[in-house]
Order: C-alpha cells, then sequence, then structure tokens
C-alpha cells in the first residue's frame, strides 16, 4: 500500500506531454488535511441550521413582501408574495450573488388551495444555497413573473412547469408544452390529474396529435 | 501540439499496434457465453416448500410484477394458502422481493437468457420453483412459436 | 421563389425558399438519428448548410418519472431512479439518497460511504468510457469506440461483482449500501485501476495528441463562463468555461471531504474543452480511488433500522429536502416533498443534461450541420435523463 501512495505523487509531477497551450493544470488538492476531516460523522456537514445572513437583506430590502422564512434541511427558506418574484429574484442574484439557478419547479397542495412555486438558488462566491418560494391561488390565474431575462436556462425548467403544473409566466419567450405535446389535456403532476389514457398520433409535418381513442397509428 | 506534424497520427498507430497482440474483449455469443457474476440478478425463483405466505414481497415490488395468488401447496408452512406469482417481462430485477423475504423464499437466480415471442409470461408458484429449461420444456407455448 | 419537395420518409417536408445561393431549409435531426444518442429532435433551420435556427423537441422518452414517484413507497422510487441516467445509475441512486439522508436525517456509516465513494467513481469512470468512445464515433473515428468499450467492460465487470447488475444497479438503500465487496473485490479493483490507468495513457496519445482530432475540435461550439452560468450548465460543460466548479469540492457530501483530488478545467469552452476536462477527470478517479481503497475502513455498510425489510417502510418527517450531488455530467439534485407517510408527496429531479443540452442552440447557431454533431457529442446528453 505504501508504494502506491509514492507511485500517485510521483505520477503527478509528469507533465502531460500533449498538454493544450492555455490548459490550466488547478492545484486545489488541500494537501494539509483538515483536522474536522478526520471526525465521523462530519459535524458541520448534512443538518445545518438554516443560516439567516442572506434572509435579512432580503427582508430589509422587501419589508411586507417577504412573508416569511422557513427551512429547507439546512438551506434557508423565504415565502414571497408572488407579485414580487422577478424583484426579489434579480435582488438575490444581482445583490446577494446567488449566480446559479438549479431548477425553477412547483408543489401542488388542494386541500390548502395553493400551488407552491419554488425556486432553488445557489451562490458560486459563497457556496450558500437560498430558495426561494411564493404560493399561488390554485384555482386562480396561476400567474407569475417569468425569470428568463435573469437566468436564460430557467427557460425549459418553466415550460416543464407550464407543462406539468399549467403555471403561466409572463414574459416568458416561448411558452410550450415541452415533454408532452400541444393538445394534451390536464397537466400531469396535479393531484386531481385525471387519468384516462390519451393517445399520439402524428400529422403530415411531423407534429404531434392528441386523439381520445386508439387507432392506426396512434399509440 | 505536437511540432512535427504527423507526430500525433504515428502515435496513434502505435497504440493501434500494440492493440493487435492484446486478447479479445468479445465473446462469439450463442456458442460462448459469458458467465455472469454470483451476485447477478435474473429472473425471480421461488422455494415454493418454505413461503408462510405474508405477502412482504408483493408490497415491496415497485411496479406490481410480483402479486399474492391462492394456491394450495404445503399448509404447515403457508396458513394462508396465498403464493408470489411474478410477471416475468414487467419484473425490473430490482432485488427488492428477495430483500424483504423473511425466510430466503423468494430469490433471484443467475438466468438472464429469458427472450421469448410473447409478452406478459406470468410466471405461476410452481413454475417459479422450476429452472427456465425446464419451463421451456414443459409449456413450449410460451417459449419458441 | 417556393418550391416544396415532399420525400418519401412519414412526416418530413422539406421547404425550399429563397432567391440566388440563398436556400432555406427546415431538417428534422431526429428522433431516430445516430448522432443524437437517444430519441431527441433537433428541428434545423437551414440556410444552404449553415444552421440559422436549432430547436430541440423534448419528450419522446418521457415515462412520467416524478408522476410514478407518488405511487408508491419511498424506496420504490430507487429502482426507478437508475433508468434516469442509465449511463451512471449510481449517481441517481446517489442523489436519491442524499436528499432522503438529510430530510430524515440519517447518518450513514463510514464504510458504507467508502463504498459508496469506490463504486460511484467506477461509475465515473465507465461514463466517460462511454463518452470518448460514441464522441469518437460521432467524429467519424471508429478504433477509440472498441477500446473505450473494452475498457468500460472491465469497469462494469467489477460493479457487477459488487452490486449484480450492470446498468440499472439499484445499489443504495437509505442510510448506506446494499451489500459489502466481495471476497478479493478490493484487490481486483486496485489491479484493474492500475491496467486501465496504463490503458488511459494510450487513450491519450490516441485521442489527446492527434492533430486531426484537434483541428477538429478547436473553436467549435464556444460557450464564455457568464453564458454557461446563466444557462445553469453544470459539470463539465461549465469547467470547460474556467469555472472551477465541483459540488464535490464546494459542497460536499459523503467522504469527499477527505479526499485528495483537483478539479481539471480548461479556459477554451468549446468541444475541445469539453473533451480534455472529460479526459483529465478520468485520472482524478483513478487517483480518488486508490485513496478510497487505502483507507478503507471496517463497520457496518447500512445506518440501523434501514435494512433488511424495514428498507419499505421508511416515513421521514414532515419537511422538505434538496440534495445533490456531482455526476459525470454535472449536477443531479432531487427535491423531496415529505408529508409525514409512506410515500413521497412530491419528487423533483434536476437532471443535468436537461439543463446541459439548453446550451445546444447557442452552440451551433451559425455554424454547420456538421459542427452541430459534433457539439452535440462533446455536452455528453443522455436522454433519460432529459425527459425523464
Ligand atoms: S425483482 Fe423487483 S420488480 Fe421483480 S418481482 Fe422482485 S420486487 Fe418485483
Ligand atoms: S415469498 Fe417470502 S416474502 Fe413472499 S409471501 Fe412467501 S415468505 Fe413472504
Amino acid at each position: 500500500m505504501g508504494d502506491l501512495e509514492e507511485k500517485s505523487a510521483a505520477e503527478k509531477d509528469v507533465e502531460e506531454p500533449g498538454r493544450a497551450p492555455g490548459a490550466i493544470w488547478t492545484s486545489t488538492a488541500k494537501e494539509k488535511e483538515d483536522p474536522k476531516a478526520k471526525e465521523w460523522p462530519f459535524p458541520a456537514m448534512h443538518y445545518m441550521p438554516a443560516y439567516t445572513d442572506d434572509v435579512d437583506p432580503l427582508k430589509e430590502a422587501f419589508g411586507n413582501d417577504i412573508v416569511s422564512d422557513g427551512d429547507l434541511s439546512g438551506k434557508p427558506v423565504v415565502y414571497i408574495h408572488p407579485d414580487r418574484a422577478l424583484d426579489v429574484l434579480s435582488h438575490a442574484k444581482k445583490t446577494l450573488g446567488f449566480e446559479h439557478l438549479s431548477f425553477v419547479s412547483c408543489c401542488d397542495y388542494p386541500k390548502e388551495g395553493i400551488l407552491e412555486m419554488h425556486w432553488q438558488l445557489y451562490s458560486y462566491s459563497t457556496g450558500r444555497h437560498l430558495v426561494v418560494k411564493a404560493h399561488l391561488d390554485r384555482d386562480g390565474a396561476k400567474r407569475v413573473a417569468s425569470v428568463t431575462p435573469l437566468w436564460t436556462g430557467a427557460n425549459w425548467h418553466e415550460r416543464e412547469a407550464w407543462d406539468l403544473f399549467g403555471v403561466r409566466f409572463d414574459g416568458h419567450p416561448d411558452l410550450k408544452r415541452i415533454f408532452l405535446p400541444d393538445g394534451w389535456r390536464g397537466h400531469p403532476l396535479l393531484k386531481d390529474y385525471d387519468e384516462t389514457e390519451q393517445f399520439i398520433g402524428m400529422d403530415e409535418r411531423g407534429e404531434d396529435v392528441v386523439y381520445d381513442t386508439p387507432g392506426p397509428g396512434r399509440w | 501540439m505536437a511540432s512535427i506534424p504527423l507526430m500525433g497520427i504515428f502515435k496513434g498507430m502505435a497504440t493501434t499496434l500494440k492493440h493487435l497482440g492484446r486478447p479479445k474483449d468479445t465473446y462469439e455469443y450463442p456458442e460462448v457465453k459469458r458467465g455472469v457474476a454470483e451476485r447477478w440478478r435474473g429472473r425471480i425463483a421461488l422455494r415454493l416448500d418454505r413461503c408462510i405466505g405474508c405477502s412482504m414481497c408483493a408490497q415491496a415490488c415497485p411496479n406490481g410484477s410480483c402479486t399474492m395468488t391462492d394456491f394450495e401447496h404445503n399448509p404447515d408452512a403457508n396458513k394462508k394458502g396465498t403464493y408470489p406469482q411474478v410477471e416475468v417481462a414487467k419484473c425490473i430485477y430490482c432485488g427488492f422481493c428477495e430483500e424483504v423475504c423473511p425466510v430466503e423464499c423468494i430469490h433471484v437466480t443467475r438466468e438472464y437468457e429469458l427472450a421469448r415471442y410473447q409478452r406478459g409470461a406470468l410466471y405461476s408458484p410452481v413454475m417459479l420453483d422450476k429452472t427456465e429449461n425446464q419451463i421451456r420444456a414443459e409449456e413450449p407455448e410460451m417459449g419458441d412459436p | 421563389m417556393q418550391e416544396q419537395v415532399k420525400v418519401a420518409a412519414r412526416g418530413t417536408t422539406w421547404t425550399l425558399e429563397g432567391e440566388g445561393r440563398e436556400r432555406f431549409m427546415d431538417l428534422n435531426m431526429g428522433p431516430q438519428h445516430p448522432s443524437t444518442h437517444g430519441v431527441l429532435r433537433l428541428k434545423l433551420h437551414l440556410n444552404g448548410e449553415v444552421v440559422e435556427r436549432c430547436e430541440p423537441v423534448l419528450g419522446y422518452l418521457h415515462r412520467a418519472k416524478e408522476k410514478i414517484a407518488e405511487k408508491g413507497q419511498w424506496i420504490k422510487f430507487m429502482p426507478i431512479t437508475d433508468r434516469m441516467d442509465y449511463i451512471a445509475g449510481i449517481y441517481n441512486n446517489w442523489g436519491y439518497a442524499r436528499a432522503m439522508e438529510e430530510l430524515h436525517e440519517i447518518e450513514v456509516p463510514e464504510r458504507a460511504e467508502y463504498l459508496r465513494v469506490v463504486s460511484g467513481e467506477l461509475q465515473r469512470l465507465a461514463s466517460h468510457y462511454l463518452f470518448l468512445g460514441t464522441f469518437g464515433l460521432d467524429l467519424g473515428m471508429i478504433t477509440p469506440f472498441f477500446y473505450s468499450f473494452g475498457d468500460r467492460e472491465k469497469v462494469l465487470g467489477l460493479i457487477e461483482e459488487l452490486t449484480g447488475a450492470r446498468l440499472t444497479i439499484t445499489y443504495f438503500r437509505f442510510g448506506g449500501v446494499k451489500w459489502d465487496a466481495p471476497e478479493g473485490w478490493f484487490d481486483r479493483v486496485e489491479s484493474t485501476v492500475d491496467e486501465l490507468e496504463a490503458h488511459h495513457k494510450e487513450m491519450w496519445d490516441l485521442l489527446v495528441e492527434n492533430d486531426i482530432l484537434n483541428m477538429r475540435l478547436r473553436g467549435v461550439g464556444v460557450m464564455t463562463e457568464e453564458e454557461a452560468v446563466s444557462l445553469g450548465c453544470t459539470g463539465p460543460v461549465l469547467r470547460a468555461t474556467g469555472k472551477e466548479y465541483d459540488i464535490r469540492k464546494d459542497d460536499p457530501y459523503g467522504v469527499y471531504p477527505r479526499m485528495r483530488f483537483d478539479v481539471p478545467t480548461e479556459t477554451t469552452g468549446d468541444c475541445y474543452g469539453r473533451f480534455m476536462v472529460r479526459i483529465r477527470e478520468m485520472k482524478e478517479s483513478f487517483k480518488i480511488i486508490r485513496q478510497a481503497l487505502r483507507e478503507m475502513p471496517d463497520g457496518p455498510i447500512i445506518a440501523k433500522g434501514f435494512d433488511g425489510s424495514k428498507i419499505i417502510r421508511t416515513k421521514p418527517p414532515n419537511k422538505e429536502s434538496y440534495g445533490r450531488v456531482e455526476t459525470p455530467k454535472g449536477e443531479l439534485g432531487f427535491w423531496l416533498v415529505s408529508d409525514n407517510s409512506m410515500k413521497p408527496y412530491r419528487v423533483k429531479a434536476r437532471g443535468h443534461s436537461f439543463s446541459n443540452l439548453h446550451c445546444l442552440p447557442l452552440l451551433v447557431e451559425g455554424s454547420t450541420i456538421a459542427d452541430t454533431v459534433v457539439s452535440l457529442a462533446s455536452l455528453d446528453i443522455v436522454l433519460g435523463d432529459i425527459d425523464r
């Protein structure tokens, strides 16, 4: 086992012959060992309490539009008023540095009559998470502002939320179904979705058409 | 980048030449069969005498391919008279049924050549007690046309 | 001037319009196209051979996994996650298990975490071998395909010995893993890693030093760091633009804080960069596997109360969690919502390929069809994860 360690250390110094100019070899490997890393289980790993450093400035900036805050297994959550979604998220991105939007999605609570929007953010510079949530009226118009002006990557996530939950995103460049074909009845991830079968066929241009009954060329 | 033009091509050729003498990685399948690992999760089978009819396997099955059926076999062990039956074409070989069985009755075997001309082969408890070759010999309509 | 050309193939109509040298054409690439690695359909609007607009059309492999998850007990979604990114099934298990462990506050035994690291890094190698092989194939080189699949076969053999399956692995359980390593498995892993490392050097000679490959890949499908961050790209696609970000380092889980490895990055942001990041990452995987084997502790492999027949009785508290892991292709996360019952209330999978594929129109618009194939291959997408 001992010589294995030497071998890999020696290999590290070998210059790669065909290495491209401009390609950098990063050396982030922490050779000095963190004493904490020897403990088991790691104290600070899984179940950190939610840090409020990012929630407080948001509360200051938006006052009553931050409805409440909470904790998502160690990640801070703020509940906001849906009309201010774009402002809060743009503040979170531009001022607080949450550059990475993991996903946009929803969760349906028919008993409470709400549809919960969920934006999962992460900051590359500070390594912190932030979850922004907003409650939409489940039986109402289900409209919320699109965050595509802030993150281009939100485009497909919002199309997915429209497809599976029926949330309309104002200002989205091209809001249409992403997985299911146009013309599909219902939004499948709603808890009261009607699960009767629907059949898909194809028209002359290769676009999908939805039928209620089976037939040749439909499945 | 190699400063001498075509140097990389020659290096690549040398690598290819090195590979010439190496043993083959492939098998001529129907004649030579690749052995599978000890823990391979293949077709589900049953040790019929042991089953106590607790229906744990049917509860753990993710897609409902394992269900309970009424069947008389060994009333001493299985007082309820229910045994599992498995829809082998639907089974996803997750091994959960084996994991939850309290008496090591339902288990995975290492048989993996399960191709059939018909879908929806439902294996009764008796068939689950046999090997695949026995089943094919006894019930040819389920196997080859 | 407008003429319509009906082609015999069903559902394909080519519309040619425009005067003189400007010839516009709508072309469907896929869903059955060998270079799309699955059933992806690209609607291309062409001007001659230049792609003017590219629109990926998804949903041909949609299996409604998030709906399926709500129908059964928590553990019953574990084998279903295998079928999402079927090239690297272990990581899907890991993402789901990590989210559950944060939700339920399960403490995973140390040996289980080491086994997870070894099996996971083996899976990363297998995934990158598949990338190298098919990437060469998409460029028109058939030789690397055979060599890398030969090596991948060895890795899959090890995974098969450990878990009993090659692709749909279902190895992880909440709070640990299913199997301990079989007799002599660690020695076999060690000797295989030595062998693979020697082969990796040959692969390096064959691919990285190949002038034709270099010329083909440089400057194709360029993306800047800002664009990649804004698009939500992760994994090698992001690291190829110069952003040094790896969840194993920056938001570590399991025993990764103890592992010593580098995060390879490139600054070019083109197909060459993405290819180089992956081939260099494989060397780090060899390092991690060796270290994990050296430090492998003894002990239990699954937390108390989550083994045997108790796997189907998991009942987490009324909470939510988001757990994510660094897969060979990027960030894979699971958002779980529990209502204190035995079934999930909501499971959302944040797919790595789903976000990575989104940059394709940016990469290919303005380039030729031949470059579209290369750009698509360099993203290393897997459709099972995109459509879910
Ligand atoms: S292996 Fe899995 S899918 Fe097959 S019968 Fe057993 S529990 Fe059901
Ligand atoms: S096979 Fe095992 S788990 Fe299934 S009913 Fe019989 S004893 Fe119970």
